[in-house]
């Protein structure tokens, strides 16, 4: 697998889709910023930067903005790894990594750290303009150390996790399809239109007077339960369940997919 | 003991109910260069598909290397299409192979196995090649890790008469310098003739017939063929002296493989017959492979 491994790297060195979709990360970032920072003088009153771009007003339990998936993190992420990635199906240069007495496992572990490792960089590079921003703004100053420091590294944590997501749905749809084109377009309209109907769900459920505590298990539908100021504990554990477990099945998914495929 | 390289045991694959290769039962020993012969469509790329391990077999079994570890054996394969990055440019394709196999990042190596194949394009990225520099390219990365088996379909694709030959020189070089096995399907049966040491016929999935060159060359039928003009008289002298022939408009076959042009020509000397021209025509590749054809279309009537 390092072999694999050291080859990806080598291709990643190389290649522009990486830095380009960093760089997007990060002008929108910037863009985000700036937007909230002019929000005051356009609608006349603006709010929390630090609560918005992070997310929540209590540190202690709070839901990111990252964490949405439909945010643009999870959506470079899905590029990446259909683009990057995707290249070897699309090439056919997966016979070359076949033939090099690589077992699938191997070769789809290695495309899954590699993926895994774009979620990261991309996760951090957009919080990390955010928290740059907000520092030098001096947005953190309502906030104690602990507060912000927490509320920093769990809008990472659940900002990764819902990358490690849409990462682990586009290799399933690569790996199954083995076409690029629909290793984008099904994760990325996918995600929205379950997201959306899960919402309907919610809000329907709700009405019918389902327990709150039960509509906080279904995915995608998740972050309209967050209430800021109060302790969200148990949904950010209901979250990170949740997540982990779809990135996990389709992770595994993913891998018997790809062991059982007919190849070109 | 066997020094087979590949064996295939009733292997099989079925697409829709189709079976694109049927009950394929072959040996190719190591050392040989193995021309897989077939029209379009006669499984010839399925088959590959399945010995590289891109397919699995719907029923069957085959082995690369049964004699010895897998992992001792390299493996090479050109199937179809060249399999290169396009957005890398020659000696970064080999260099990302290179790595792959765990082989030092030598660029006096990449080099010279790029002149090898006839490459020289620096800077410039694959995806802008033309197919033969393609062609030539993804050569040279199947030939990087020294391999024991190269699998090639069809890889004269694209390339011109004398890349052609290059090429064939190359693979015949290899094989008698560091003894690498070549299966190379090809529909230019002349190009295969001239380097080829075994072959396996395909038909419809099937493999119809399995062979060293030497036995197809002395199975290869031959005739003497006279060109004259009185035709009826000279088939009358041939066929009263107990010869088979076939004659046609100012030339006259002597089918028999025995016959030897001297006696041939002594026949119609004697009944007075002006010869313009006597030659001795072997069955070519070809015609063999056509022959070969219509016995299986018959075999399969029956």
């Amino acid at each position: 697998m390092s072999k694999v491994l050291n080859t990806l790297l080598f291709r990643l060195k190389k290649s522009k889709i990486l830095w380009v979709l960093l760089a997007l990360t990060v002008a929108m970032a910037l863009l985000d910023v700036g937007l909230l920072k002019l929000l005051p003088l356009i609608a006349g009153s603006g709010s929390d930067m630090v609560a918005t771009l992070l997310g929540g007003d209590a540190f202690a339990t709070t839901f990111s903005t990252l964490a949405r998936t439909d945010s643009y993190s999870a959506m470079f992420v899905v590029f990446f790894v259909a683009l990057f990635v995707g290249t070897d199906f699309s090439e056919g240069t997966l016979r070359n990594v076949l033939l090099s007495n690589k077992s699938r496992l191997q070769i789809y572990l290695a495309y899954l750290i590699v993926s895994v490792g774009c979620c990261i960089a991309f996760v951090f590079a957009q919080a990390a303009v955010y928290v740059v921003a907000l520092a030098l703004m001096g947005e953190f100053a309502k906030y104690t150390l602990v507060q912000a420091l927490t509320g920093i590294f769990s809008s990472i944590g659940l900002g990764v996790l819902s990358c490690f997501v849409m990462a682990a749905t586009t290799l399933l749809v690569l790996v199954g399809t083995k076409k690029r084109v629909l290793a984008v377009i099904l994760p990325l309209a996918g995600t929205m239109v379950l997201a959306t109907v899960f919402e309907v769900v919610v809000l329907v459920a709700q009405v019918q007077g389902m327990a709150v505590g039960a509509l906080q298990w279904i995915p995608f539908a998740q972050q309209m339960f967050f209430n800021a100021g109060a302790n969200n504990g148990a949904l950010l554990g209901k979250i990170l369940l949740v997540n982990g477990l779809l990135a996990a099945g389709e992770g595994v998914l993913g891998y018997f997919v790809f062991a059982k495929a007919q190849l070109k | 003991m066997t020094n087979a390289i590949i064996t295939t045991t009733n292997l099989t694959k079925e697409y829709n109910g189709k079976r694109v290769v049927d009950n394929v039962t072959l040996q190719i020993n190591q050392g040989e260069i193995c021309g897989l012969v077939g029209k379009n469509g006669a499984g010839k790329t399925t088959l590959m598909r399945l010995l590289t391990g891109l397919i699995t077999p719907t029923s069957g079994s085959f082995a690369i290397c049964p004699n010895q570890a897998r992992t001792d054996t390299k493996v090479a394969a050109l199937i179809e299409a060249p399999s290169l990055y396009g957005g890398l440019s020659a000696m970064d394709n080999l260099r990302a192979q290179a790595r792959l196999l765990g082989i030092a990042d030598d660029r006096a190596y990449f080099d010279k196995t790029l002149q090898l194949v006839g490459l020289d394009t620096g800077n410039q990225k694959a995806a802008t090649f033309s197919l033969g520099m393609k062609q030539r390219l993804a050569i040279a990365v199947a030939l990087l890790g020294k391999p024991s088996l190269v699998l090639l379909d069809e890889p004269t694709n694209g390339l011109d008469p004398q890349g052609i030959m290059d090429l064939r020189q190359l693979f015949v070089q290899l094989n008698q310098q560091f003894g690498i096995t070549f299966v190379i399907s090809s529909h230019i049966l002349s190009e295969l003739g001239k380097f080829a040491t075994s072959y396996c016929f395909v038909n419809n999935g099937r493999l119809i017939k399995q062979a060293t060159a030497a036995e197809i060359e002395s199975n290869c039928s031959k005739l003497v063929r006279v060109n004259l003009q009185d035709v009826p008289t000279a088939y009358s002298l041939l066929k009263g002296a107990g010869y088979t022939v076939e004659g046609r408009l100012g030339q006259i076959d002597v089918l028999d493989a025995d016959a030897k042009v001297a006696d041939v020509v002594g026949v119609l000397a004697q009944g007075g017959v002006d010869i313009v021209n006597v030659q001795t025509i072997s069955q070519t590749l070809e015609d063999y492979y056509v022959a070969l054809l219509k016995e299986d279309k018959k075999c399969q009537k029956c």
